[in-house]
């Protein structure tokens, strides 16, 4: 879908084999199988996800270290703690390591027939979504997100194991992509 | 096969019925001109079946044997009959999983084929779906599959042979006469049939509200039940031979007007029924007592009710304060008791006041509530299920409750407590004439029996089952070893064995006794249970998904689980009427999917192992219709999701699977039992199913339109 890839910065509509792991020439098997449906590519979301999700790290370890040092340190001995919060720390720090490559393996593409969706690192997922399906298209934003000047669209249909959202998508983009996708169930409606 | 050969020796006469009777709708088909009023009220058949019709006159001899020892056989017969009597149909009942996997490997590894490369017609099953049919063949059940007695073969929806593939030319329903007429007389008929062996069933609720006039003469002395006059073994060549001598519709009022009958569509909702006032709608005139005519106006729930609300409070309060109080001496209690129940009347006169409901066009409109007023309106095109509840108290007053399924949740459930059983009854064909499209005064849709559940069967399965035979195990050494050194500490183990026990078995066991299923234009019906006797209406097109399982003693049976999917469902009552058919050979159940998923072949679908290595048991199929996956190595769960029902497509791969370089494929449905998931599929080819099945999907739904109104379109299971 042209309109959407221009809506995206262009250097994040590149394709599918960014930040993923072991990403040889060749594409490999697992990333042909999550390639974007043909004609299209995936779009990218807005890398301030990455400074939101860090963010969010940031807010959880910092407390949860204090914490864990501190009951540690009453209950065990202050040696106890030292390693607790280092571990705690090292959680964290690996969650701010990976939060670009989380950001990357977002993805979404609008296909003529179907909503397509892909994400996860350790767990990747694609979620092929028909229009019709859709019954209600949401847009979120917490207050971090509206600091960030970011929002979530959610879809959701009458499925509910499914959890299909895009996040990070700038408010506009955000907008103006749930207009499409609420545009496109009405014309492929179809019942329950 | 132990349990169901029990019951299988007189079946053959009445698979005869069925072919008889199955014999007499083609003839009707072909003689449109006869045709009782009620028929012509537009309900026509909820599917035409294009495949079954296309595979030619089916049952080269309709063999109209003899007589058949109960009426109560001919349901079940067929199912028993396959193995003994009809050898050449070696159809569904036939296969195993063996077979399929053994054919499977016959295939080439269709889905991971070779061509992995993403082609345009992708995955194999769909691929390589017709060149396959040759080594699956065997599994199928090919031309002699409607031969054989399968219920579902018996069934109308067979249009007549000569029309052809066209399934939109024969009305199934609304030419003949069959259904209603037959059905009236097996039961509604009562005095004047042998009341020799009543199915059990029955009685329960009457399924339909008397007919016109039924040929009470000519009724079956044994009384077989719904339908199926043995009487007319109209022929071989059903088709052919218009049964003017047939005796429903020797009775059958000319329906004059009838018409070509494809199906008399729908009258704008308020209007006059589709056929003459004058003729039809027999009821109103053969019930004793007039019921209030559902279809207008506002209607309050019985007025039983108020002294049933006022017991009950009475009752709560004598439980539990009254007891404290006894303290006191009688004269309080007695006084207290009277206030209670003084106060308890007037609330429940108000409650029931303040309770009414109504067709409002398409709506049904309900307000409820003394203090805090609630108004609900439901749009009749939304209904998921209607069920009518009658705990026993409720059987012996002769009240019913109603219960109409919404998609929207938990709370979305209209229930209506209490109604009497007429108006239940009325009120629930009302209500799914609406749904359909069709006009209130529709007549209720005939039905067909599809499956009788032997008691013995149900017993025998329910029990037949590893948890429940080692809990009973375990339970048995427990007492015995608890007797015997005089431990009471076993009880700490026996109890929860007892409960798991009373849950396990002896619920299930109360809960379906006297399963009765059938199949009528306005959905698949379900009646069961004796304590608690429900009757169950899904409206064709509602279920989203079907499983169908097999616990591994079950396999020896050949008997099966069939489980749905039903939007309305969720929550508690998922647990409680997610369950289609408990017990049920497995061939049926097969005939059951094809039937719920009109166009499907189930029996026909071939399935692809996954990667060794994974879950074992595991295997996918996919083909034009549905996605099917197989799971679990002991109890085996067959779940389908019919491409046009599909919600959401997904494919996963965890770190250990991309270790493999598998995937796990999913197509989500609206919650409920069934969850297809395939895992252990090569990624390339996951990508394949998902983008094929994509595809088909977009194409089925685009073919097919929604349930809504399903009766008065013909596109319905296009």
């Amino acid at each position: 879908m042209v309109e959407i890839s221009a809506s995206q910065p262009p250097s994040e509509a590149t394709g599918g084999s960014t930040g993923m792991p072991a990403g040889p020439d060749v594409p490999s098997p697992m990333e042909t199988a999550f390639a974007p449906p043909r004609g299209t590519t995936w779009n990218r979301v807005d890398p301030v996800l990455t400074w939101y999700r860090r963010l969010l790290i940031l807010a959880a370890t910092i407390p949860s270290a204090a914490v864990v040092g501190l009951c540690a340190g009453l209950w065990a001995g202050w040696g106890w703690s030292v390693p607790l919060v280092a571990l705690v720390l090292a959680a964290g720090a690996l969650g701010w390591v990976t939060a670009p490559r989380v950001h990357a393996s977002w993805g979404y593409a609008e296909g003529p027939t179907d909503f397509h969706l892909t994400h996860g690192v350790l767990v990747r997922q694609l979620i092929v979504i028909p229009y019709g399906r859709m019954q209600v298209v949401d847009v979120t934003a917490n207050l971090l997100e509206q600091a960030l000047g970011i929002a979530t669209v959610r879809v959701r249909t009458a499925a509910t194991t499914t959890d299909a959202r895009v996040p990070g998508l700038r408010l506009e983009a955000a907008a103006q992509l749930r207009d499409r996708l609420a545009a496109r169930s009405e014309t492929f409606s179809t019942g329950l | 096969m132990n349990g169901p050969d029990e019951t299988s020796s007189p079946e053959g006469p009445d698979s005869g019925h069925l072919r008889g009777r199955r014999g007499l709708r083609r003839a009707e088909d072909t003689a449109p001109g006869q045709r009782s009023p009620s028929n012509s009220g537009g309900w026509f058949g909820w599917r035409r079946s294009a495949a079954r019709e296309a595979s030619g006159p089916p049952e080269p001899h309709p063999a109209p044997r003899g007589e058949s020892g109960s009426g109560l056989r001919e349901v079940t017969a067929p199912n028993d009959a396959v193995p003994l009597e009809d050898p050449q149909s070696p159809p569904i009942a036939r296969w195993t999983f063996g077979d399929l996997r053994r054919a499977a490997r016959r295939t080439p590894h269709t889905m991971a084929g070779p061509e992995a490369s993403g082609s345009a017609e992708p995955f194999g099953p769909g691929r390589d779906g017709p060149s396959d049919r040759p080594a699956s063949a065997p599994l199928r059940g090919t031309p002699d599959r409607n031969a054989g007695p399968l219920p579902d073969g018996a069934h109308p929806w067979e249009g007549s042979p000569g029309k052809g593939p066209g399934r939109g030319t024969t009305p199934l329903w609304g030419t003949p006469a069959a259904g209603p007429m037959t059905r009236g007389s097996g039961e509604d008929e009562g005095p004047s049939r042998a009341p020799s062996d009543p199915p059990r069933g029955r009685p329960r609720f009457a399924p339909a509200p008397p007919p016109s006039g039924p040929p009470t003469g000519f009724v079956p002395p044994r009384g077989p039940w719904p339908a199926v006059p043995p009487p007319h073994p109209p022929g071989p060549p059903p088709v052919t031979p218009m049964p003017g001598g047939h005796v429903p519709q020797g009775h059958l009022p000319p329906p004059a007007p009838a018409g070509p009958v494809r199906f008399l569509p729908p009258t704008g909702p308020g209007l006059p029924p589709p056929h003459p006032p004058g003729t039809p709608v027999p009821h109103p005139a053969a019930r004793p007592a007039p019921e209030p005519d559902v279809t207008t106006g506002t209607h309050r729930l019985h007025w039983a009710t108020i002294p049933f609300q006022a017991l009950v409070f009475v009752l709560v309060f004598l439980a539990v304060p009254g007891v404290v109080l006894v303290e006191f001496g009688w004269g309080p209690v007695l006084m207290l008791s009277l206030t209670v129940a003084f106060g308890a009347a007037a609330y429940a006169l108000a409650a029931w006041w303040n309770v009414t409901f109504g067709l409002r066009d398409d709506h049904l409109v309900v307000h409820t509530g003394v203090f805090r007023r609630l108004s609900r309106e439901i749009p009749l095109s939304r209904l998921q299920a209607v069920d009518v509840v009658r705990p026993l108290l409720m059987q012996v007053m002769g009240l019913a409750e109603l219960r109409v399924e919404l998609a929207g949740g938990d709370s979305s459930e209209i229930r209506l407590r209490y109604l009497g059983r007429g108006t239940a009854e009325r009120l629930r064909a009302v209500l799914l004439a609406h749904a359909a499209g069709l006009s209130g005064r529709t007549p209720e849709a005939p039905e067909w029996p599809f499956y009788k559940l032997p008691f013995g069967l149900l017993l025998g399965a329910l029990a037949f089952r590893l948890p429940v035979l080692g809990a009973f195990v375990l339970l048995l050494l427990l007492l015995v070893t608890g007797l015997a050194f005089g431990e009471l500490g076993v009880l700490g183990g026996a109890v929860p064995l007892l409960l798991g026990l009373m849950r396990g078995f002896l619920g299930p066991l109360l809960r379906y006794t006297d399963f009765y299923a059938s199949l009528s234009p306005d959905g698949l019906r379900l009646r069961y249970g004796v304590f608690q006797a429900r009757m169950q209406t899904v409206p064709p097109g509602r279920v989203q998904a079907v499983r169908i399982v097999e616990p591994l003693l079950w396999r020896s049976l050949g008997v099966v689980r069939v489980e749905a999917n039903v939007a309305g469902y969720v929550g508690e009552r998922q647990m409680d009427s997610s369950t289609l058919l408990p017990v049920v050979p497995r061939r049926l159940a097969f005939a059951l999917v094809n039937e719920v998923f009109p166009g499907t072949d189930l029996a026909g679908a071939v399935l692809h192992p996954a990667k060794p290595g994974g879950l074992p048991g595991a295997a996918l199929g996919v083909d034009d219709r549905v996605f099917v996956t197989r799971s679990g190595l002991l109890c085996r769960v067959i779940d389908v999701v019919p491409h046009a029902r599909t919600q959401v497509l997904r494919m996963t791969v965890g770190p250990v699977e991309r270790l493999r370089g598998t995937a796990t494929v999913e197509a989500d449905t609206p919650p409920g039992p069934v969850r297809a998931r395939a895992t252990g599929r090569d990624v390339a080819e996951a990508r394949r199913v998902i983008d094929g099945v994509a595809r088909r999907a977009h194409t089925a739904r685009s073919t097919t339109a929604g349930p809504e109104r399903w009766a008065t379109r013909g596109d319905l299971f296009g």
